[in-house]
């Protein structure tokens, strides 16, 4: 169970990171417009 | 204070001053692929590495392509250095027949070794089989080192393109920062360490016969107090020298033993101490060099390593002289400096470094985020050890880790030619560069996640008894120290323990994952959309409003937006820690 537990939350951590950095690039082409 | 510890001190920083230049022109040929004398042996491995793994060399990645491509590199091998972890008893390599690291201690150390951070909640000779320390730690202590370096690589390429889209290619920059840089100083490295007596083999551990029996009583989780004779003592062995050489060189920091650089199987002389220190400075430093050369002004790069050394400097007095100082609480000892005592306070020091090396140690592994101690840094004055946390929070750019340090200060270097923008009322300029509102949102980004970690877990622990307070040895303002330091050394990917908290526990081990995970890849997003916005940009000619960033005054002016910063952000917890402590001891009262 803690196995699963910890390789899940490592997964949720680093897609949390990849949609920060989509976010972040989002951000720029959204100023673009603005 | 004695002048030879100055001179070990300006010693030690002349060697740094040294190599950064050689070092640095070195890696900027590496990195724009001209040629060096390292070709002939390491273009045909590298070929073949490509080859291997299928990568096309000339791809170039934009910034979000780089910044993916990297996380989920680092997902895969934190998961596979959890996976070895839990399964070291079924595999070879264990002469020990050390039992499965437990889940949380195992999720702790894959994102303690995957960030660079290197903390550890464990005692490596009885918890880690070789196995594991070589396969998943000290394969970590190359590949986020040059990961690290990779980064800095792309930010300093941002800076430097003009209206490009993207900053190069990650799987190549890694492997050129592993292949060109940290190998063949690593092999160098280890046999000079080896030369000093680091051990360096697969032998099972010695057991050695105690010339005098000791008592020893513990008390059990019943609460039941036994009594045992040890006559014998385990000697721990294993391959250090190849560890120790990339940990330090690579600014990892983790111990082969839990003493870590003050084992003396890990730095045994006086002269292995002066090389760790140095090759945890070294290519930090250089990596100023690199900047200068790659973006086409060397001075600014040198402006830069000034900035970084006066506040070195800056650390180190301050440090030296805390520990030099008579304890206040033991007026009636005489404690001045003779042939016979060292003088200050050498509690928690090795007798082979004495004060001005432990002090001069305990400044550059938290100035360069390597976390490697050689002194116990909960047992410093607390002047002493606010030093240690102080360079930490500054956001480890004092030289920095390597790779993350260059990073680090740029993001400073941005706010401080916006701040200047801002002072003479012209739009801001960095090296031909206007610096816009979208770069410095993403700079702000960088600098509030590292306190948002710092602080917010330190305060849910102090308020948390069971979990947090319960883990302490200490109460008081020294208590404090102990949770602040270990949160600050997790989000800042440093790993040096202040010591006095037994942090081997669920919440300790999941929470400091978390710090040490948020502080390396929340941080480096923003860096990277800095990166990839300025590599966008049309090159603007200097005007009379231009801030020129090679001067003196731009030096200045970077040092003071790192400490006002750091002030503004941390001052408030360091008055009610370390500061209050020293207040109190010299009332009377210790903690």
């Amino acid at each position: 169970m803690w196995d699963i537990g910890c390789i899940g939350a490592s997964v949720l951590f680093f897609a949390i990171a990849i949609g920060y950095a989509i976010g972040c690039d989002r951000l720029k082409t959204k100023e673009k417009q603005g | 204070m004695t002048a030879n510890g100055w001179f070990q001190i300006f010693f030690f920083f002349a060697l740094v001053l040294l190599c950064a230049k050689p070092l640095g022109v070195y890696m900027a040929r590496v990195f724009e692929r001209e040629h060096t004398w390292a070709d002939r042996i390491f273009r045909p491995v590298e070929l073949l590495v490509y080859r291997l793994t299928g990568i096309d060399e000339t791809h170039e990645m934009a910034w979000t392509e780089y910044a993916v491509v990297m996380l989920l590199f680092s997902l895969v091998t934190m998961v596979a250095t959890y996976a070895i972890e839990r399964l070291q008893h079924i595999l070879p390599l264990n002469p020990q027949h050390l039992a499965a690291v437990t889940p949380d201690l195992a999720f702790n150390t894959a994102a303690s070794f995957t960030t660079n951070t290197n903390w550890q909640s464990y005692v490596p000779e009885t918890t880690m089989s070789y196995l594991t320390q070589m396969l998943t730690l000290a394969y970590h202590n190359f590949f986020s080192a040059a990961v690290g370096i990779a980064l800095a690589v792309a930010l300093i390429r941002g800076i430097s393109r003009r209206e490009s889209k993207t900053l190069g290619n990650f799987w190549v920059d890694a492997t050129r920062a592993s292949l060109w840089v940290l190998l063949p100083a690593c092999l160098i490295y280890a046999l000079l360490l080896v030369s000093q007596g680091v051990v360096q083999n697969f032998r099972p551990y010695d057991q050695a016969k105690l010339v005098q029996a000791q008592t020893v009583t513990t008390t059990g989780t019943d609460g039941k107090a036994t009594t045992q004779t040890i006559t014998t003592q385990s000697i721990a062995q294993g391959p250090a020298a190849s560890q120790e050489a990339i940990k330090m060189l690579g600014t990892n920091g983790g111990g082969f033993f839990n003493a870590n650089s003050a084992h003396p199987f890990e730095n045994p002389t006086p002269l292995s101490n002066l090389m760790q220190m140095f090759s945890i400075f070294v290519i930090p430093a250089a990596l100023t060099v690199t900047l200068g050369r790659m973006t086409r002004t060397p001075k600014h790069g040198w402006a830069v390593f000034a900035a970084m050394a006066a506040l070195f400097f800056a650390g180190v007095l301050v440090a030296y002289y805390a520990e030099a100082q008579p304890n206040p609480l033991l007026h009636s000892v005489n404690q001045h400096v003779a042939a016979t005592q060292a003088g200050g306070n050498m509690e928690g020091k090795e007798v082979r470094f004495g004060i001005a090396s432990s002090a001069l140690f305990a400044t550059v592994t938290t100035d360069a985020s390597c976390g490697a101690v050689n002194s116990m840094h909960d047992s410093f004055m607390p002047l002493g050890g606010l030093v240690p946390m102080v360079n930490i929070m500054l956001g480890e750019v004092i030289f920095g880790g390597v790779g993350a340090g260059l990073y680090g200060v740029l993001i400073f270097v941005v706010l401080s030619v916006f701040i200047a923008g801002l002072m003479v009322g012209r739009t801001p300029e960095y090296l031909g560069k206007k610096i816009e509102s979208y770069d410095v949102k993403m700079a702000m980004l960088y600098v509030l996640i590292f306190p948002l970690s710092i602080l917010g877990f330190s305060a849910i622990s102090l308020m948390m008894p069971n979990l947090g307070l319960s883990a302490l040895t200490n109460t008081g303002p020294h208590g404090l120290s102990e949770i602040l330091y270990a949160y600050t050394s997790a989000t800042g990917n440093n790993g040096s323990a202040f010591g006095g908290l037994s942090a081997n526990t669920h919440w300790y081990n999941l929470s400091l994952a978390a710090a040490m995970l948020i502080g390396r890849f929340l941080m480096i997003v923003p860096m990277l959309a800095i990166a990839g916005n300025l590599a966008k940009k049309k090159l603007v000619p200097p005007s009379p409003g231009t801030f020129p960033v090679h001067t003196p005054l731009f030096t200045v002016l970077l040092v003071g937006v790192i400490l006002i910063v750091g002030a503004l952000t941390f001052f408030p917890a360091l008055s009610l820690g370390p500061i209050l402590e020293h207040l109190l001891l010299h009332a009377g009262k210790s903690f």
